[in-house]
């Protein structure tokens, strides 16, 4: 075989298992070919979400304005030299204001869906773990959790325990435990099935090793494209709440900034004040939500490899 | 049964096995019986659904909680369904344990090779994660794999069918069980490969003097691998005796159907095999007669009523029929079928092709 394919001594002599590796045509372009890479967009969308983050942890040590400090610049000041993305009705600094404003929306993104994460991926792997009375009592509380209004349930509890951080956090954190909970529950469903499970029952593992050691590895992987998702939704749903006037009081938010400069005068004079935050959100949820869908589909792939 | 020395490794006794359903209750194992003395190898044989899987299943503690099951199950003198209720450790995994159909299924897909197989030498055996590693390697070598150490830290998808039924079976004798079941260990794998994996699991046995039970629908595989073999058909045992004897002086009908089915090397090419005629009964239905009945081409009128117990046929050899292939019952029985070409069970003798009426083709 080899003489006829004339490779030559150097590729390969007369082995037959060896395979002509052909010039500019590396391992990398079948990747590509089979889907199995993330693509160029979703690195671009981590890139933005590093930035950000970064930025955001990083504010107070940053060469920036204090956010709070009215009359930095003039009033409504436009974008330029001195403030690079104006200032607002109050003569703060529009660059550092989008800046921290991101520390409250993103902290708040992160923590409720990794409140999330933990109570609701930890239901949905009992319930689906474990079947029986403990699924029916676990889905029907997801059920009703769906069934209620999120936007009316985060209203009441912030009315009666009031706007801090804590509370916000505590309150979009309830809402994504159900989403999270019943796609953990369904895919603990699936991979409880797999005989690997049985294998280690028959190995002598007990259920605690089984549900943390076999099927949460396997179950994160699927959660974790939803919990970039559900960062999207959370910091868009955190907007909505402090558009309402709802949330952090102790601070400000993206959602709060763009409350601060809807008024009808305000967007007519100084369209920048609500542009800034609505850029960096309206950024940062595509982010999220690029990275999110690649990252589900990178992992679907994956998944049909076995 | 055929115990000789001393009490035996494993026994199970008139296990029943039933699953509550919609439709009644579903006797997947009905009665069966057997000794497994160590370092023997007992060979369970049947179709699917004929309770041979649920039988391991009920061995090794893997029924779900709504399974009733009736009978008992001894390994060592320790009854194995208590050791269940009562959360035993360092039992199964140290004691006995089993091999999977799938390779596919039955290894962690997002776990290297090398933790998989060490995990149990770390819950069991306590050993140190150097320890378990280095181990990990040696089983991997047992089981002939190639570079062995390399293997350590691929995942499952990086290996082959084959090489992933090895790794499972290093994970299975990680602790040295006493007993190891194997459920149709190689029907999922490339026909070249099964005998490989077959010889190992054998090799390994002799090696290790562990008792083994090889479950599986192929009458071929045990052949020449187990010392005793058990016929299952419909939850029930049909025939059991030692290897030997079974494949010498074979008595059962479905038995012999089942050897049938398979290619022999003694035979010419291109002979027909001769398919079992319908399909293994619904095991719902509480029939009073012989399960086999409707399929068996020796089937009479009191194989429809009543139901054959399993009696001696001398040496431990075991048949439940009424009319055993080789007496003289069983070919009076067979002969009265084949002249008026239907069997009072109302199956037309033509459908065993050239075994039957003429050597009509089945077509």
């Amino acid at each position: 075989m080899a003489d006829r394919l004339d490779l030559g001594e150097s590729a390969g002599g007369n082995d037959p298992l060896h395979v002509p590796v052909v010039e500019g045509y590396p391992m990398a372009a079948l990747d590509t070919t089979l889907g199995r890479r993330l693509g160029a967009g979703f690195w671009v969308s981590v890139g933005w979400l590093v930035v950000i983050v970064t930025v955001a942890a990083l504010a107070p040590w940053l060469p920036i304005a204090d956010p709070n400090e009215t009359g930095y610049g003039g009033r409504m000041d436009r974008p330029g030299w001195a403030t690079w993305f104006g200032t607002d009705t109050n003569g703060r600094d529009m660059f550092s204001r989008t800046i921290w404003g991101a520390r409250v929306s993103l902290t708040v993104g992160f923590v409720a869906i990794a409140a999330g994460l933990a109570i609701g991926g930890t239901l949905g792997l009992i319930a689906g773990y474990f079947r029986g009375t403990a699924d029916r009592v676990i889905s029907f509380a997801f059920f009703a959790l769906l069934s209620f209004p999120g936007l009316v349930f985060a209203l009441l509890i912030i009315a009666a325990l009031g706007s801090s951080l804590k509370v916000v956090c505590m309150t979009l954190g309830v809402l994504s435990i159900a989403p999270v909970g019943r796609l953990a529950r369904a895919a603990t469903l699936v991979f409880a099935e797999r005989e690997f499970v049985q294998a280690s029952r028959v190995l002598g593992a007990t259920h605690t090793r089984i549900m943390l050691r076999e099927l949460l590895p396997n179950v994160l992987i699927p959660m974790s494209a939803l919990a970039l998702l559900g960062m999207a939704v959370t910091i868009v749903a955190e907007g909505a709440l402090a558009y309402l006037g709802l949330s952090v009081s102790d601070g400000f938010s993206w959602g709060k900034m763009i409350l601060l400069g809807s008024a009808p005068r305000t967007l007519r004079d100084g369209p920048w004040v609500v542009m800034f935050p609505i850029g960096a959100m309206f950024l940062t949820v595509l982010a999220l939500n690029y990275a999110g869908d690649r990252l589900r589909q990178y992992l679907d792939v994956r998944e049909l490899a076995f | 049964m055929a115990v000789t020395d001393g009490s035996p490794l494993l026994s199970v006794s008139d296990l029943r096995v039933g699953f509550a359903t919609e439709r009644g209750l579903v006797r997947a194992v009905d009665g069966v019986s057997f000794d497994l003395a160590a370092g023997r190898t007992l060979g369970i044989v049947g179709e699917s659904g004929s309770g041979k899987s649920v039988t391991a299943k009920t061995i090794m503690n893997l029924l779900p909680s709504y399974a009733r099951v009736e009978g008992s199950v001894t390994f060592d003198g320790r009854d194995v369904r208590a050791l269940a209720s009562s959360g035993a450790r360092h039992f199964w995994g140290v004691e006995m344990t089993m091999v999977f159909q799938d390779p596919m299924t039955s290894l962690n897909p997002v776990k290297k090779v090398g933790e998989q197989i060490a995990e149990s030498l770390r819950v069991h055996l306590k050993r140190s994660r150097k320890e378990a590693r280095d181990e990990a390697g040696d089983l991997l070598e047992q089981v002939g794999i190639p570079e062995p150490r390399k293997r350590l830290t691929q995942y499952p998808h990086e290996l082959s069918g084959g090489l992933r039924q090895r790794v499972v079976i290093a994970m299975a004798l990680a602790c040295s069980p006493r007993l190891l079941i194997a459920d149709e260990p190689t029907t999922a794998l490339d026909v070249t490969v099964q005998k490989h994996i077959l010889d190992l699991l054998d090799g390994l046995r002799e090696e290790r003097g562990m008792a083994m039970i090889l479950i599986t629908h192929d009458l071929g595989v045990v052949r020449g691998r187990a010392d005793d073999i058990m016929v299952m058909y419909a939850g029930r045992t049909m025939e059991q005796a030692d290897t030997d004897t079974l494949f010498s002086e074979m008595r059962h009908p479905y038995t012999e159907a089942l050897l049938e089915t398979i290619p022999r090397i003694d035979m010419p090419s291109h002979s027909r095999l001769v398919p079992i005629p319908g399909r293994p009964p619904d095991v719902i239905e509480v029939s009073t007669g012989c399960p086999f009945a409707p399929r068996c081409r020796s089937c009479t009128d009191v194989c429809l009523t009543e139901r054959p117990t399993l009696d001696e046929q001398g040496h431990g050899h075991v048949c439940a029929c009424h009319g055993p292939v080789g007496t003289d019952v069983g070919a009076m029985a067979r002969s009265a079928n084949e002249a008026s070409g239907v069997t009072p069970a109302g199956l037309d003798m033509a459908a065993f092709g050239s075994a039957g009426v003429e050597a009509g083709d089945g077509s």
